[in-house]
């Protein structure tokens, strides 16, 4: 009894005598803890990399070490390397980087313009097979990633920090790896990435978005025509509309608190129909008309006026998405494919023809929920309100 | 093959006790003589050179010879001239044998004839006179020993706030009082043994009859008789002879200074062994989870108990692998720590020569000696060497580039969490085992801890004390006895006792006990 | 007998449960979708009788043959020779499956965490803790069970659960696209694991509580069912087909979490709960094999073999399959037929034959 129990300890005792070698510590002040990520096509069809690289000495707020170090310099660095492929580009990279690249805080991955228009299928099943880089990155389009990457954040640690914080602050889904992966592999093979542009040197501006099909470029949509599609994909949670009101002659703001889009298809007769149903919630942000919102009507009135602002919206994005661009990112094949597996057995190798022909017919309901703090125009005298 | 080395080993042991190694002249175990002068001239032999025992002649009733030896300071000498001395040196007493003068003359209230030379000595060393009278075969024992002993005073070991402060002294006397006042029944048994072959202590073996599992108690009174040493100065000598696995670095015995926490354990059917010469009470046996807790859990109200009883198991894993989970985790998973919180410890220790491990090593080491040296200085030393540690290793090892800030704060949390275990022994092998986990994570990272903690729990498992296993009642799962364990029940739902320890007797209390208005607390309903 | 230890029915089930389940939440969901894509959780469903069959055939025999495993009564059965023979079979396919379960875990740990340690260390450290807890008997291991794994199972579900914020239940849909075809050919793969459960037979024997026996193994069969059933499903909804380019689709799975950017890259904390599992799944499987090789050559007391036999099992798993590729192609071609083949259908023509040989007898005796 008492020589059985002694045993696993001894293996404790022995354990770290047998493995008296360290192959996989990195200290943290031998890594380079890249926090971002660029990709851009090069001449001659090589690969170029960026790589945003923080420096964590000048992070240090007030400590001792701030004596000799302050002043110039900021606080990520940014670095680039051409290579074949991107893993060679970063192999080269590494050699002129006396730390170990470390990705595993990698949150940001930019594509450049021309890199897209070659394809990135390579680049995201690099991105995706690698152990250390996270599903989670968001990923943008960029003219310059380099730019992109070398702004200095003014008040967050890094600029890729800056962008994440911007895309969790708009609460719309972000584009993130597995996201692309997911929608470049999916029914339609097309995919939607958000356009990223420095302003300033300081900050990044997320503004209109590409759209590629097949993992290639096929086209770019302004802001407006974004929102539309990302507000038929039940990603846009927070918007504002600006309406005019026929009645009160003048604006009237309303912020989008929720909105469901549903999808029905139907093939009836070889005709393959959408009807799509788009339920948004509202809050009155803000009234410059003389209406008093304690009337039902007039609530009426800015339902009806926020219900043809969306109408046209949507309108607008599917004759540019469906008609202009002919790539379905609405996620119209997999509504098909769900409703009817068997109909899109026979199309689901010509649906890029298929996608234009389709009827769609929207459907749109506005409900406005809460008014905002006071009922009744502020600010305006109360014989000048418009009661009735 | 086998067969015959069980044999050899056997007689090589019998041989060992054969031999022995006696504490006392051969001529002691004979028996006294009828001769007065020779049990005197024998006596006076045995305690030559022992110049505190006193050989006082005298005669009885002012004509029959008699001697009264006893042990200066030990014996009180008051009594002695009263209740000895003066009855018997009457004229009128006439002494034929012990029996009438214990009844008619001497107002002792324990005395009793003695027939060996080695019961003599042994009574006379516990303070007891010795009684010689000639013409009268043997002696008697007068119990009249009146030693010095310190006051009842509060455990500094193990203070409460709310609870009983009463703890136990070095007199096994006192002590065994201590708990019969606690525990008012004839119930309560006291078995006395005597244990160490010069020092004789007495050992008492404390346990309540109804309750507590017969095979259990013939165990601990076997496995204490087998003690054979020359002498036993504290109760950890007995822990050293009666524990289950010997060379396991965890307690098996539950040590304590209080009465209370003895008085309790006693009431779950454990027993304990209260040893002459130590406040320390041993209590058998015992579980890992019972080492957690801590006596003031049972008289706080249940909801606070039983979030500071989680606090403290959180804790105790805390004190074993926070150290190496730091540096595993930045060593090996970067990753896993927030990306700005990342960036605060990669610049911290962007100054730092030492590879993380040898730093928490490093750490760690001067806080084990730090914590050493402050507790073996004198107290007034004590604080002088606190306030040094503080600032050499909070303030200085940082600036001067040494250490970094992150690991001075992991071995402090550390250090706090040890100090929440409630029994010290608990807490040694706790630190003894954080080194060589701090090796394995720093070369195999989560994996190589993980390993190393999964070696722990297997020899946990392996473990068990006087046949309980160490882990229960959570591994094997005792299921009722879990209210005591993941919660503190309340003490209506404490109905039931350990079901390991006392099977035959498990119910504690009457059922359905649970208060409120509707039993009666509230006054209209009785009207 | 050579076990002395006695465990309960509640045991039997939480180590069952926690050795079977373990390496099948972490590599089974891509295989398993290889062959059954969307209809991925159907398979588990189908896979799950395997489990009931191989519970219900390995109690069946223990009734007949109580206080014995297949190791002591195939010989009963089958007569000395081809009994010996086949329990040979039996050994040597549990000591391939404590390789395999070892390469498994040092595939996972050695790709994803520990790139550049040696394949030794990483199989040797692991097998050295499991040979010492089985040295400890299967009191010891199921004790090491309860100790572990409450813990870990529940903090295993709670971050499942916290995948839901990635879910896309539309994934789940159009199901049975192509018939049910796909989805009875992928439960070959979560087959393997249930198949396991014919362990059980080793584990009847030495319960304190027989009468339970049987309903505990079911319910183990069914709660491993359960989690297979909630992990596809989790592995679908959050991927959906892409999970199909993932090796380990779950931990991806978990690795997406990501709450107020603080709670997430839960790497390290489901290695830990993984490595828990697949400690208790080698202590199980190298249990079995040590005790059945013990049993099977006729010696008096097994806990000296255990560490012999896990270097037997360590060096099994280094050479066994040379890459993760062949190892993964083994799972999902060879073991869809060996394991059901040794563990329900071999079990289930010995349950004949003991019929057979025994019918006509009272209750209670048996052909010798």
């Amino acid at each position: 009894m008492t020589r059985k129990g002694i045993r696993p300890i001894h293996c404790l005792i022995l354990l770290p005598l047998l493995l008296v070698g360290c192959w996989d510590r990195q200290e943290l002040n031998h890594l380079a803890i890249i926090s971002a990520l660029g990709i851009e096509q090069a001449q001659d069809g090589k690969i170029t990399v960026f790589t945003q690289e923080i420096t964590p000495r000048t992070l240090k707020g007030g400590g001792m070490g701030a004596t000799s170090e302050g002043g110039g310099g900021g606080k990520t660095l940014l670095r680039s390397e051409t290579g074949e492929t991107v893993p060679d580009a970063l192999f080269k990279l590494q050699k002129k980087v006396g730390r170990r690249l470390f990705w595993g805080h990698t949150m940001l991955v930019v594509f450049g313009e021309r890199a897209v228009r070659q394809g990135i299928q390579p680049q995201i099943d690099f991105l995706i097979r690698h152990p250390q880089m996270r599903l989670r990155a968001n990923v943008f389009i960029s003219e310059d990633p380099g730019a992109i990457l070398g702004i200095q954040a003014p008040v967050e640690s890094t600029a890729a920090r800056t962008i994440r914080n911007m895309v969790d602050l708009r609460r719309r889904k972000a584009m993130d790896i597995n996201q692309l992966a997911q929608m470049m592999a999916g029914d339609a093979q097309t995919a939607i990435i958000p356009y990223i542009q420095p302003v300033d040197k300081t900050i990044p501006y997320i503004h209109g978005s590409a759209i590629l099909k097949k993992g290639k470029w096929v086209g770019k949509l302004n802001q407006e025509i974004t929102e539309g599609v990302l507000w038929h994909r039940n990603e846009m949670k927070n918007g504002v509309i600006s309406l005019k009101i026929p009645e009160g002659r003048r604006d009237m703001g309303i912020r989008v608190v929720n909105s469901q889009v549903d999808m029905i298809p139907k093939i009836e007769q070889g005709e393959w129909r959408m009807t799509v149903r788009i339920h948004a919630e509202d809050d009155i942000e803000v009234n410059e008309t003389d209406l008093s919102m304690r009337n039902p009507r007039f609530v009426r009135m800015v339902e009806e006026a926020a219900e043809k602002e969306i109408y046209t919206l949507a309108q607008k994005m599917l004759q540019k998405v469906q008609h202009d661009l002919k790539a379905d990112i609405l996620g119209f094949a997999e509504t098909f494919h769900r409703r009817y597996p068997r109909e899109w057995e026979q199309v689901k190798d010509r649906w890029d023809q298929v996608f234009p022909r389709v009827k769609v017919k929207v459907q749109v309901k506005v409900d406005v929920e809460r008014v905002g703090m006071t009922n009744r125009p502020a600010g305006l005298p109360m014989e000048k309100v418009k009661k009735k | 093959m086998s067969i015959f080395r069980g044999i050899r080993k056997k007689k090589r042991k019998k041989e060992i006790i054969s031999q022995g190694i006696d504490g006392w002249g051969s001529q002691l175990n004979s028996s006294l003589d009828a001769d007065f002068e020779e049990n005197r001239r024998i006596f006076r032999d045995l305690f030559t050179d022992c110049y505190d025992v006193i050989f006082h002649p005298f005669r009885v009733g002012e004509q029959v010879q008699a001697e009264l030896i006893y042990i200066q300071n030990m014996s009180n000498v008051e009594e002695i001239n009263e209740n000895v001395l003066t009855p018997l040196m009457e004229k009128k007493v006439d002494p034929r044998d012990f029996q009438t003068i214990l009844e008619r003359r001497l107002p002792i209230s324990s005395a009793k004839p003695v027939s060996t030379f080695s019961e003599g000595a042994q009574a006379l060393t516990m303070g007891n006179a010795l009684l010689l009278i000639k013409g009268v075969a043997g002696a008697l024992d007068l119990s009249v020993n009146k030693w010095e002993k310190r006051g009842i005073t509060e455990p500094e070991n193990e203070p409460v706030i709310r609870g009983p402060k009463e703890g136990f002294i070095e007199s096994v006397r006192i002590n065994t009082t201590l708990i019969r006042r606690r525990l008012r029944t004839p119930q309560l048994k006291l078995k006395s043994l005597h244990l160490g072959r010069y020092t004789h202590t007495e050992v008492i073996v404390a346990y309540m009859e109804d309750i507590v599992h017969p095979d259990l108690l013939e165990e601990v009174i076997r496995r204490l008789e087998r003690i054979d040493i020359d002498g036993v100065i504290d109760s950890g000598y007995i822990e050293g002879f009666i524990e289950d696995h010997p060379f396991s670095p965890f307690p098996q015995v539950l040590t304590t200074e209080k009465t209370d926490v003895v008085t309790a354990e006693l009431l779950e059917g454990r027993i304990a062994i209260l040893v002459d010469g130590s406040p320390v009470v041993l209590v058998v046996p015992i579980t890992l989870t019972t080492m957690l807790q801590a006596a003031e859990d049972y008289y706080s109200r249940y909801i606070p108990a039983t979030m500071i009883r989680s606090l403290r198991y959180l804790m105790f894993l805390v004190s074993i692998a926070l150290p190496s989970f730091y540096v595993a985790t930045t060593t090996f998973h970067q990753e896993a720590i927030p990306t700005e919180q990342l960036i605060s410890f990669a610049a911290a220790r962007e100054q730092i020569p030492v590879p993380s491990l040898v730093e928490a090593l490093l750490m760690e080491f001067a806080f084990e000696a730090l914590r050493e040296a402050g507790l073996r200085l004198p107290r007034i030393i004590g604080s002088a060497v606190t306030i040094v540690g503080a600032l050499v290793i909070g303030e200085a090892a940082v600036s001067a580039g040494l250490v970094s800030a992150p690991m001075v704060i992991v071995v402090a949390a550390t250090g706090i969490a040890s100090f929440t275990i409630p029994r010290y022994a608990l807490g040694l092998p706790m630190r003894a085992l954080r080194f060589p986990l701090l090796i394995l994570s720093g070369t195999l990272g989560i994996v190589g801890m993980l390993l190393g903690l999964f070696a722990i729990v297997v020899h946990l498992c392996t473990l068990s004390s006087f046949g309980v296993p160490y882990l229960s009642p959570l591994a094997p799962w005792q299921k009722r006895d879990l209210k005591d364990v993941l919660w503190r029940a309340p003490w209506w739902k404490m109905d039931r006792r350990p079901q390991e320890l006392s099977p035959s007797n498990l119910r504690r209390e009457a059922p359905d006990q649970k208060p409120g208005p509707a039993q009666g607390g509230d006054r209209r309903d009785s009207k | 007998m050579i076990e002395r230890g006695r465990i309960s029915s509640g045991q039997m089930a939480l180590i069952l449960f926690a050795g079977i389940s373990t390496t099948g939440t972490l590599v089974s969901p891509n295989m398993t979708g290889w062959y059954a894509g969307r209809d991925l959780w159907l398979s588990v469903l189908w896979a799950s009788l395997y489990g009931f069959v191989a519970v219900g055939l390995a109690f069946r025999l223990h009734r007949i043959y109580p206080g014995e495993n297949i190791i002591q009564y195939s010989p009963r059965i089958l007569g000395t020779f081809p009994g010996k023979a086949l329990g040979l079979l039996f050994l040597v396919s549990y000591l391939v499956l404590v390789g395999i379960t070892l390469r498994e875990y040092a595939e996972f740990v050695k790709g994803i965490f520990l790139p550049q340690t040696p394949m030794t260390v990483i199989v040797g450290s692991m097998m050295l803790v499991s040979a010492f807890a089985v040295k400890g008997g299967v009191e010891v291991i199921v004790r090491v069970t309860q100790a572990l794994l409450p813990a870990a199972l529940l903090i295993f579900l709670v971050t499942l659960c916290l995948t839901v914020q990635s879910w896309d239940v539309q994934h789940l849909f159009p199901i049975l696209e192509k018939g049910i075809g796909p989805s009875l050919k992928g439960s070959m793969v979560p087959g393997i694991w249930f198949s396991e459960f014919f362990v059980i037979t080793f584990l009847l024997p030495l319960l304190a509580d027989p009468s339970k026996g049987l309903r505990r193994g079911l319910i183990a069969v069914t709660s491993v069912a359960l989690l297979f059933l909630y992990i596809n499903l989790i592995c679908l909804f959050v991927f959906g087909m892409e999970y199909l380019v993932m090796v380990y689709p779950l931990f991806e799975a978990t690795r997406y979490i990501s709450y107020a950017q603080f709670f997430e890259h839960l790497d390290a904390i489901m290695l830990m709960l993984w490595m828990t599992g697949i400690f208790i799944k080698l202590c199980l499987v190298h249990y079995v094999v040590v005790l059945g090789t013990s049993q099977w050559l006729n010696l008096s007391d097994y806990q000296p073999y255990s560490l012999p036999m896990a270097f037997l099992a360590a060096g099994l798993s280094l050479w066994v399959v040379p890459s993760s590729q062949e190892l993964y192609r083994a799972i999902s071609t060879i073991f869809p037929f060996s394991f059901p083949g040794t563990n329900v259908l071999i079990p289930l023509l010995l349950w004949l034959i003991a019929e057979w040989r025994n019918r006509g007898l009272q209750k209670g005796e048996v052909v010798q």
